[in-house]
């Protein structure tokens, strides 16, 4: 099987459907794991969660469980959270260290991985056994941009900021330089593939039919032909953009899409900014919010949301960010619980092996169409095919 | 525990499982009309909970809460 290849291309390259099974197979999702999660730039952490030496917090990679840290020296480590002498998960949760100790042996290890101490040492023959042979396997690759630290397997790929070209410019827009305060963390499981979480966040067709309360909100949001605009970036990055509607002194709480409560600004610009593979910036009025995807196989997804705020920003401000991005686009927000269960109905209908699920809307040939158009998502899964071809 | 303490806790208990009982049954405006004009429906998580951050699961009023229901 050529996975590429359930891709239905026209002969330009453009994709126009993709085959069901590339969300429900496990062989498909086996081989994302290799070419995507353990090769190229994955989004792992914000350095907002660990801003001081010492600091550090514990995730995973897709199947593989990481330490994202700060050393002594101020330097962003990313390591393999498994511990070189059994094999067990060396640490959980977050905090502020200057070892890291597996609980089972306590074998312990400096916020660069090396093997500092092991207890009863003198038990290892010296012919044997060498504390230099062992240690947490680094991330060869660590780079910031904006606040979001990336890490790669893969020594080869080039500098992450030539990797994100035009999006990152984008991203920079919204995140000004990466000065951020953390409001909280939303993690919930979806039931789904993690490609239809990246593309519920960048498709709009779906927003004024899918979600009763955009349906029913006076003014803004009811997407139409003509408005905003879907891009289509290189490396398979994407983005919607769309002018600001919000209406913050008119807010009825009894009637008003949380959304519509606005802050922070009285112009510009509304993006959802997908960076291939897993990493969605949104800024929607108020709403300033990371959402990084981590795969839990073929038919499960982790959604990990930071909501922010740009730091020195008033309370108030503050306190909105905060309620919009729950109210609106949390687990039970009154948009992504909708698309939550609209993403599990997806890949329940997976089963049914569907050839073609299409992807034709708007100008195919285009880099940049309206809204309702569909560039963002063809870009996604043109670059997905290209990396799936290697 | 005093009788008196265990019987007010008890009611309680009951009146949670009241409410409880009126959102499995999709009474919403019946679950609405449980709060008063300052009420408050509040979920946090944990995580969030622990370290003093602001942001909830669910963070309504009780005018939300009707604007909640109206959308079911």
């Amino acid at each position: 099987m050529v996975i590429g290849e359930l891709c239905g291309r026209d002969e330009r390259g453009n994709v126009l459907s993709v085959d069901h099974q590339l969300y429900a197979d496990p062989k498909v999702y086996e081989a994302e794991l290799e070419k995507i999660f353990h090769a190229g730039w994955v989004l792992v952490g914000l350095e907002v969660e660990i801003p001081n030496p010492g600091d550090y917090t514990t995730t995973w990679v897709a199947d593989l469980p990481v330490i994202v840290c700060r050393d002594e020296g101020g330097k962003l480590r990313v390591l393999e959270n498994v511990c070189a002498h059994r094999g067990a998960m060396v640490i959980r949760g977050s905090g502020n260290r200057k070892v890291f100790t597996c609980i089972y042996h306590q074998w312990s290890y400096t916020l660069q991985g090396e093997l500092k101490a092991l207890p009863m040492e003198e038990g290892y023959h010296a012919e044997r056994f060498s504390k230099s042979d062992y240690r947490l396997r680094a991330f060869p690759r660590v780079e910031t941009f904006c606040g979001l630290i990336f890490a790669a397997s893969d020594p080869r790929v080039p500098p992450v900021a030539d990797y994100l070209g035009t999006a990152g410019d984008e991203v920079k827009e919204v995140l000004k330089g990466g000065a951020l305060e953390l409001l909280g963390m939303q993690r919930y499981t979806v039931g789904a593939n993690w490609k239809l979480f990246v593309e519920n966040t960048i498709d709009t067709y779906h927003a004024p039919l899918l979600h009763r309360a955009i349906q029913t909100n006076r003014g803004g949001y009811n997407f139409v032909p003509g408005m905003g605009r879907s891009h289509k970036f290189p490396n398979g990055h994407n983005m919607l953009k769309w002018a600001l509607t919000g209406r913050a002194k008119e807010f009825d709480p009894r009637t008003d899409l949380p959304l519509t409560r606005c802050l922070s600004r009285t112009e510009g610009w509304n993006r959802s900014i997908n960076l291939f593979p897993n990493t969605l910036v949104l800024n929607f009025e108020d709403v300033l919010s990371v959402r990084r995807l981590v795969p839990k196989g073929p038919d499960k997804v982790e959604m990990h949301a930071y909501v922010l705020a740009h730091k020195g920003e008033p309370e108030a401000v503050k306190a909105n960010r905060a309620w919009v991005m729950a109210s609106q686009l949390g687990i039970a927000g009154v948009a992504s619980l909708d698309d939550k269960i609209a993403m599990e109905l997806v890949q329940q209908g997976a089963a049914g092996r569907l050839k073609k699920t299409i992807l034709l809307r708007g100008d195919i040939d285009a880099d940049v169409g309206d809204l309702t158009e569909e560039q963002t998502l063809r870009g996604f899964w043109e670059h997905w095919a290209g990396v799936m071809e290697k | 525990m005093t009788v008196e303490l265990l019987l007010r806790r008890e009611s309680v208990v009951q009146y949670q499982v009241r409410l409880a009982a009126l959102l499995d049954e999709q009474k919403y405006d019946d679950f609405v009309a449980e709060f008063t004009e300052d009420g408050a429906y509040r979920l946090i998580g944990r995580e969030n909970h622990d370290r003093g951050l602001p942001t909830c699961i669910i963070d309504d009023t009780r005018d939300r809460l009707i604007y909640r229901s109206q959308l079911i």
